[in-house]
């Protein structure tokens, strides 16, 4: 009885949001749910018409614009604290709390939910799209102008040196994911893409040592253990980059499609010039190892 | 033929299947190499890529399976005799599982990353109390089944503690990783795993194998066995800390892994005569064949996949577990 009751109440709610004419004003009061939607909001418009974004926005090991998320409000997903913030939009990603993407559509919120991109055109396309959300097409138009500019200024190298990925538990980034692009942008060519590998797939050390790569981006190190990075210390990978270079590349320039992956790019360009000539080379022998790390 | 040559045969046969089964575990992987590329790069000095593959990926996999599936096999059949109980098994009765505390333990909380030698040690540790519980519980009076109930309550507690320390750990990784410590794999495991467990294993063998001439006494029970001057507390002590040692440091580098233990010795035991003292080596020469096999399995059935060992040894092990269970249950009745 009481449940019909509510649910027709929902149903009433529920019209009258839909049957409302939209306002005429932009949204003033918009929560993001997801790290990327986070992000591309935070980009776009000004802080007071944020309600709220995720609290792995505001961390500094999954997100680019962590500071620029301290100050606001944080959410987890949850639908009843995402409901109390009254939000005139809420932005999600396709794979985020769907639970609470359907709760919030059932009571009437206005859910736009974004894909993650996996590609330079979605970062754009995307972009765009927030642009309109927001109502504000002339600042997306301008960012995507300062990311096309950029991604035109990249080299276009001649030597194309073979990289691999190796995450935790041996995964690796294949064809069609962001990563891949990141990779390509930068002048290399990708492992994973190259042994016909789809989205982030399982690639066996043999296979990795195998390949002999120019280089190997390793996946981050989390402080405390586990077995799923023992992979990175296997004497086998030891070998393999004798060279190693212990350089930085923070995976949150990779998660999400924003203009923030072209720092990844630079990343990625600056070692790819490091390695140097493209003169054919030996075989990879212990001890003098020809493949370069990075983490 | 005399029984003692048809002993020999089923050894000599058994270090067959042994030998052709490492090799063949040497020769399958993903990387797809040639066979006498393979095997020669297996001797190489200068390491090119098949070198490396061969001597620091493939070989500990193998070395590993055979030391690893002979402790089961040996462990099963030490425990069998000794506690004279045909359900004994370092899986069911909690020592596989108290083993992965330890080592869990030693891992994820950092200490193993300072102190290498925490693993087994800490692995030997989890073992050694569940064994010695184990013992207390199956003084004179304890059943077969109430034994097997013990290990249940040993098995949950351990694996409830494991889940708990996995659950706890700030690595996001850590928690997915309890189907390893329950189920047991041998994926990537290095020459690094080869040097921390084989040493703690060979100890254990070699207290095992003392045991063998009193298992035999203590068929005829423990006033025999005494009168024909058989010291119980040094046997008891070699069994204990012969399980301890072996299994602890198998447990710490693959997992627990269960059934071994369990179906191998009895699949040997009317081939040896039933002489306890015989079964010890046939059953670790059945176990490495045993597990050399299942890890081969698993790579060739779902090569992307890692498929845990202990899904194949269940598959097998479980349905037997249950016909041994009704099969005791007529005996007693």
């Amino acid at each position: 009885m009481v449940f019909a009751v509510h649910r027709r109440l929902f149903a009433v709610i529920a019209l009258l949001a839909c049957c409302v004419p939209a306002a005429a004003e932009p949204p003033q009061r918009i929560a993001s749910l997801n790290l990327c939607t986070d992000q591309m909001l935070m980009l776009l418009v000004e802080p007071s018409r944020i309600a709220s974004v995720s609290f792995l926005a505001q961390r500094a090991d999954s997100s680019v614009m962590y500071r620029e998320a301290a100050a606001l409000k944080a959410n987890y997903g949850r639908a009843e604290e995402v409901f109390v913030l009254h939000p005139d939009l809420v932005l999600a990603g396709t794979f985020t709390a769907r639970a609470t993407v359907s709760i919030l559509e059932r009571l009437g919120k206005r859910v736009e939910l974004f894909e993650p991109a996996t590609t330079f055109d979605d970062i754009r396309a995307q972009l765009l799209r927030m642009g309109d959300l927001v109502e504000e097409r002339a600042k997306a138009e301008a960012l995507v102008a300062a990311f096309d500019e950029q991604v035109r200024l990249l080299e276009r190298p001649q030597h194309r040196p073979l990289a691999a990925f190796y995450f935790a538990n041996s995964y690796t980034s294949g064809r069609g994911t962001l990563p891949s692009s990141v990779l390509e942008a930068a002048g290399l060519r990708n492992l994973g893409a190259e042994l016909g590998l789809e989205q982030t797939a399982a690639l066996p050390l043999e296979v990795l040592v195998t390949s002999r790569p120019d280089l190997v981006v390793k996946g981050r190190t989390y402080d405390r253990p586990a077995l799923a990075q023992e992979i990175f210390v296997h004497p086998a990978l030891a070998y393999l980059d004798a060279r190693s270079e212990e350089a930085v590349l923070p995976d949150t320039y990779m998660v999400c499609g924003t203009p923030h992956v072209l720092r990844a790019v630079q990343r990625l360009a600056d070692i790819r010039r490091q390695l140097g000539s493209p003169a054919p080379r030996p075989v990879a022998t212990r001890g003098s190892g020809s493949a370069t790390t990075v983490r | 033929m005399t029984e003692r040559g048809r002993f020999f045969l089923l050894m000599a046969l058994l270090t067959g299947l042994v030998v052709v089964l490492f090799v063949a575990s040497l020769l399958i992987g993903p990387a797809g190499l040639g066979i006498s590329a393979s095997l020669s790069a297996l001797f190489a000095a200068d390491g090119d890529v098949v070198a490396i593959v061969m001597q620091e990926i493939r070989l500990p996999r193998a070395i590993l399976g055979a030391a690893i599936g002979a402790t089961l096999g040996l462990s099963g059949a030490a425990m069998q005799g000794y506690l004279r109980n045909p359900l004994a098994e370092p899986g069911l009765l909690g020592v596989s599982a108290s083993a992965s505390l330890g080592a869990v333990m030693a891992i994820y909380t950092g200490l193993s990353s300072s102190f290498p030698l925490a693993l087994p040690l800490m692995a030997l540790g989890g073992a050694l109390v569940a064994v010695v519980f184990v013992r207390l519980l199956a003084g004179e009076s304890a059943t077969p089944i109430s034994l097997i109930l013990a290990g249940v309550a040993v098995s949950s507690l351990a694996g409830a503690l494991t889940s708990l320390v996995l659950n706890l750990s700030p690595n996001p990784f850590a928690a997915l990783e309890i189907v390893f410590w329950m189920l047991g794999s041998l994926k990537d495991r290095s020459m690094t795993h080869v040097w921390l467990s084989l040493p703690f294993m060979v100890v254990g063998w070699i207290m095992l194998a003392q045991v063998a001439r009193a298992l035999d006494a203590l068929t005829l029970g423990e006033v025999t066995a005494a009168s024909l001057g058989f010291k119980l507390s040094r046997v008891q002590a070699l069994v204990v800390l012969g399980t301890a040692a072996s299994v602890g440091a198998a447990t710490a580098v693959a997992g627990a892994i269960g059934f071994i233990g369990l179906i191998v010795p009895h699949v040997l035991r009317p081939l040896v005569g039933s002489h306890p003292s015989r079964l010890l080596g046939a059953s670790a020469l059945g176990g490495a064949a045993v597990l050399l096999a299942a890890d081969i399995a698993v790579r060739v059935i779902a090569p992307e996949r890692d498929l845990k060992l202990g899904v194949l040894t269940a598959l097998v092990g479980a349905p037997f577990f249950l016909w041994l269970i009704f099969k005791t249950r007529r005996e007693m009745i």
